[in-house]
């Protein structure tokens, strides 16, 4: 008879680095029906409550601006704008400086190890925050938590330290702009427990 | 809870769950913490495996053939290659620099909509998918049409898909309010008055035989400053072999340097000097008597009408020493024919005089008998490729090019081009839909589809364009980067960059003519798409879709190249294929051909066409444009390394020209109290400011002239590169002259003084700015 292996820090918090990773993939893709549809029935509000709570941080408070606000606000904040985009929306570019660096190939060749490939209908470049998030949820969901561990504060760390704050300061919806700044430290916080 | 799953990655079930796998990904996932794979080992560049495919280049208009080395799905590096006749085995910096800009991360990645309510330039826009897009602009055409015609909306494009919105589509959509400032811009009054001279264009690839020539004098033509690639190549290798230079140019060029005489003329005087030089070769009996009475028409015409501008009259206008006149017209007959004036390319300077000077060029090269002659202008042809069939368009092509003469428009259904009447040619000019825009007259024009061309950036005017933009129902940017009035547009559409896409052949009118084809390297990054790709989408969605009757490029090439025995397959294998030109009068001649197509099949001095039309039929000197005491003529030319406004958000060529100077005069700046590398503003006769500015106080300018290299001066904060650096020429020229023969618009015609005291704007170098992508 054989004891099963205690649970490392790292499954325990599988669950919480899933729905975590559902947050950035959800809120930080282009905004469409989905979000739209978790916004409006709170379900989007009750995921941000329950990480909070999970890592003992406080929830944020989400202004709900208009859909065209919104949509117009993820434009300027991170596809193009007059006055400068604030956050490329690339995970390599944050680590590199560079699209398609070396970063991103290591990253797409890493998430071929694991069978994750992109799908056609997908039009940015594979290390879009949202599909890197993504791809954790897809891990922690193959039983690789590890993985998804080591990408998020591999990859998805260095994107939120490096543009929160800049998001933060240019966002006019009340929407990016808090909810970087949580997803960040979430990050920060679920990645340091891990390691723990 | 309700998250959606997303369905943009899938998971490949067959391949998950080994823990083997899962503990080599954890040392993978690492970048900071471990070595990381790919980085390449020391003395290698790639570490994959290579693929390569051909092109030609985008970064300007030149169009040289490279090959392009693809690794790891990137874009590593580009070259030149032997086999194309315009690279030869070389590229300058601009094509060296190519992939910084398909890797730039200002690019336009996806179809945007401005946000309803919002104001043009203010900058606020959504999503869109191209459908949605599609469907917003044809709504809006279809309102336009309905209410004042198809004539209506205008075109304007520059680069290689410029073809697809400047001639195309406008053709298919019953257009001719379509134009490329790379006409009456840039090259008009050289074509118009080619066309009436030697009854053939100029071409694209200015076709000078520089292998064969032993005497060069260039007339405000900037060669190595405004780097073609192989002009370049073949101007220094003739310099090498011992051909004689001649410079004419108010300020001390790069090619000055290297003359033996440097001339500096007072600004708008050339086409004097030039008249007199066709009075001293024909006064002194020293043109080529026989060339002329064989190839012209209406020499008694000329020798009597330059019989009046003798080089004492010249020395008066231009400052430069009748004697100096007369010796360098005596050398240029002594090496005849193989002494050549080259035609410049950029040839808009003060509108009234530009084809009287034009045609006066001509005129000095056809008294030495070099036209069609070795060592003078070779002729040439583009090659013949037939095209897809396909029904033909309603409207014929009016915009004209860079390498082509105007096309008659004939008999029409629609109304003529709203500038029709205010000049001779019959290409559209770009500058004059402006007015309409603003004013209705002669008619509304309320569309503008802008395809590659940085408006506020090229047409002169940029407050009127910018008022005229206000006006419009509709406004279309397709473009690769966010140039300033991207950001005005309604729809901005993203063109992919030409290492992702094919393009129409190139057929290149050459010394040995020649077709080159652009194949994709690497797949199109974001939702960019190719233009070939928005005009057939957008011209079906118009209901014009039987002229878009190829499914894709790749079967619209190959039906093409089958046309000449070849296919789209063998054209991946070859990139190039070179024709064998007839070059000189005598290859036509063997063939019973004769290469002039003018009314009278002759080199035609005295234009009857002009005479008929009330235009002055042999080349005068008008007095130019004068300005305000205290200001100086502004003029503009390129840098090495740039092209146009285009490639100012480009790393590579940013770290080698960051920002453009002012040229002054040394004792100009000490009467001013300016010093060398001081910032200055420019401010124009009408009030217009530009700056901080270094100046560049130095004895290679005249006295009564300044000069700044065009294409800074950026105002998008977007492009974060481009911003801020400089003084943007265009925004100084607040004024224009037309030119009654091309249509041209004469942009030397603006003065500016010189205001000291600007503070230094403290920029940080391109290679900090370029550090700061990577600090997270």
């Amino acid at each position: 008879m054989t004891t099963p292996a205690p649970q490392t820090p790292v499954e325990r918090d599988a669950e919480v680095l899933d729905l975590l990773l559902q947050l950035v993939a959800g809120t930080l893709r282009s905004p469409g029906e989905a979000l739209r549809d978790d916004l409006a029935s709170g379900a989007l509000h009750r995921a941000f409550d329950a990480v909070a709570e999970a890592l003992d941080l406080d929830a944020p408070t989400l202004e709900t601006p208009t859909w065209t606000t919104l949509e117009a606000a993820y434009v300027d904040l991170f596809i193009t704008s007059a006055s400068g985009i604030a956050a490329p929306p690339y995970v390599g570019y944050a680590i590199d400086g560079e699209l398609m660096g070396p970063s991103a190939q290591l990253l797409g060749a890493a998430f071929g190890d694991y069978g994750i490939e992109l799908q056609d209908a997908w039009s940015d470049l594979p290390d879009h925050v949202a599909a890197v998030a993504e791809g954790g949820t897809l891990l922690v969901r193959s039983d690789q938590p590890e993985a998804a561990w080591t990408l998020t504060e591999g990859y998805l760390a260095p994107w939120f330290d490096r543009f929160a704050t800049a998001i933060e300061t240019k966002d006019v919806s009340g929407f990016y702009g808090p909810v970087t700044k949580f997803l960040q430290a979430a990050i920060k916080e679920v990645t340091r427990e891990a390691r723990s | 809870m309700k998250l959606d799953r997303r369905d943009f990655i899938k998971l490949s079930c067959a391949t998950v769950g080994a823990l083997a796998v899962g503990s080599t990904a954890k040392a993978q996932l690492f970048p900071g913490g471990f070595p990381n794979p790919f980085r390449p080992p020391p003395g290698k560049w790639f570490t994959g495996e290579v693929t390569t495919s051909y092109s030609y280049c985008e970064m300007c208009f030149w169009k040289c053939g490279m090959k392009v080395s693809v690794e790891g799905g990137k874009v590593r590096k580009v070259d030149g290659y032997l086999e194309n006749p315009k690279s030869r085995g070389m590229l300058c910096p601009r094509g060296q620099a190519a992939p910084a800009t398909t890797y730039d991360p200002d690019r336009l990645k996806r179809p945007l909509i401005r946000v309803e309510g919002s104001q043009r330039g203010e900058g606020r826009y959504r999503e869109a998918s191209w459908d949605e897009a599609f469907d917003y602009i044809t709504e809006k055409m279809f309102a336009i049409r309905d209410e004042y015609g198809t004539e209506s909306v205008a075109f304007m494009g520059h680069g290689t898909g410029d073809e697809w919105f400047a001639s195309y589509l406008p053709g298919a959509w019953g257009s001719p309010n379509a134009a490329k400032p790379s006409v009456s811009l840039c090259t008009a009054p050289r074509e118009t008055a080619s066309v009436y001279t030697f009854g053939r264009g100029i071409a694209g690839h200015e076709q000078i035989d520089w292998d064969e020539t032993d005497y060069i004098v260039l007339i405000g033509h900037h060669i190595g400053e405004d780097t073609h690639n192989t002009q370049l190549q073949q101007f220094a290798q003739a310099l090498t072999r011992g051909a004689k230079l001649v410079v004419v140019d108010p300020r001390f060029s790069v090619a000055a340097a290297k003359a033996k005489d440097w001339l500096p003329i007072k600004p708008a005087t050339d086409t004097a000097l030039l008249l007199a030089w066709i009075n001293v070769l024909i006064e002194e009996g020293i043109y080529d008597a026989e060339y002329v009475e064989k190839y012209t028409l209406g020499f008694e015409q000329l020798a009597e009408h330059a019989a009046q501008y003798t080089p004492e009259w010249a020395e008066a206008i231009t400052e430069i020493p009748a004697d100096t006149i007369r010796r360098i017209a005596r050398e240029m007959a002594a090496h005849a024919p193989r002494a050549v004036l080259p035609v410049g390319r950029h040839v808009v300077w003060y509108g009234h005089d530009d084809s009287h000077r034009m045609r006066a060029l001509y005129f000095v090269n056809i008294l030495l008998g070099n036209y069609g002659m070795p060592g003078g202008y070779y002729l040439c042809d583009a090659p013949i490729v037939e095209k897809f069939p396909a029904p033909e368009l309603p409207l014929a092509p009016a915009a004209g090019g860079c390498g082509g003469g105007p096309v008659e428009i004939g008999d029409s259904p629609f109304r003529p081009s709203v500038d029709r009447g205010k000049f001779f040619g019959t290409a559209t000019s770009v500058q004059e839909f402006i007015e309409p825009m603003i004013t209705g007259e002669p008619y509304p024009v309320k569309g503008l589809f802008a395809y590659g061309v940085n408006i506020f950036h090229s047409i002169p005017m940029v407050e009127r364009t910018k008022e005229a933009l206000r006006h419009l129902d509709l406004y279309v940017a397709i473009d690769i980067l966010p140039m300033e009035h991207v950001m005005w547009a309604d729809v901005i559409l993203p063109e992919c960059t030409f290492l992702e896409r094919h393009d129409d052949l190139n057929l290149v009118a050459h010394k040995t003519p020649f077709i080159q084809a652009r194949f994709p390297a690497v797949e199109p990054m974001y939702d960019s798409k190719p233009a070939w790709w928005i005009a057939r989408e957008l011209g079906i969605k118009l209901g014009l879709g039987e002229y878009f009757p190829w499914e894709n490029i790749e079967e619209y090439l190959d039906r093409r190249l089958s046309s000449i025995g070849s296919s789209l397959e063998a054209m991946a294998e070859q990139g190039t294929i070179v024709r064998r030109g007839r070059p000189y009068i005598a290859d036509w001649e063997r063939l019973n051909r004769n290469p002039f197509d003018t009314p009278s099949g002759q080199l035609e001095f005295y234009s009857e066409r002009f005479a008929e039309a009330g235009l002055d039929p042999l080349p005068v000197f008008i007095d130019p444009m004068e300005g305000p005491a205290g200001y100086y003529r502004l003029l503009y030319g390129r840098s090495p390394v740039h092209t146009f406004a285009r490639t100012h958000n480009n790393a590579v060529l940013m770290e080698m020209d960051s920002e453009n100077s002012v040229w002054l005069n040394t004792r100009e700046a000490e009467r001013l109290g300016v010093s060398h590398r001081e910032y200055v503003y420019l401010e124009n006769q009408d009030g217009v400011v530009e700056g901080p500015v270094r100046a560049n106080v130095t004895e290679r300018i005249r006295q009564d002239c300044v000069y700044i290299t065009h294409g800074y001066g950026h105002k998008a904060p977007l492009m974060k590169l481009a911003n801020g650096r400089g003084a943007s020429d265009t925004h100084l020229q607040t004024r224009y002259d037309l030119d009654p023969y091309s249509g041209g618009a004469g942009l030397r015609n603006n003065w500016v003084r010189i205001v000291p005291g600007a503070p230094d704007p403290q920029h940080k170098s391109i290679a900090q700015l370029v550090r700061e992508r990577s600090q997270a």
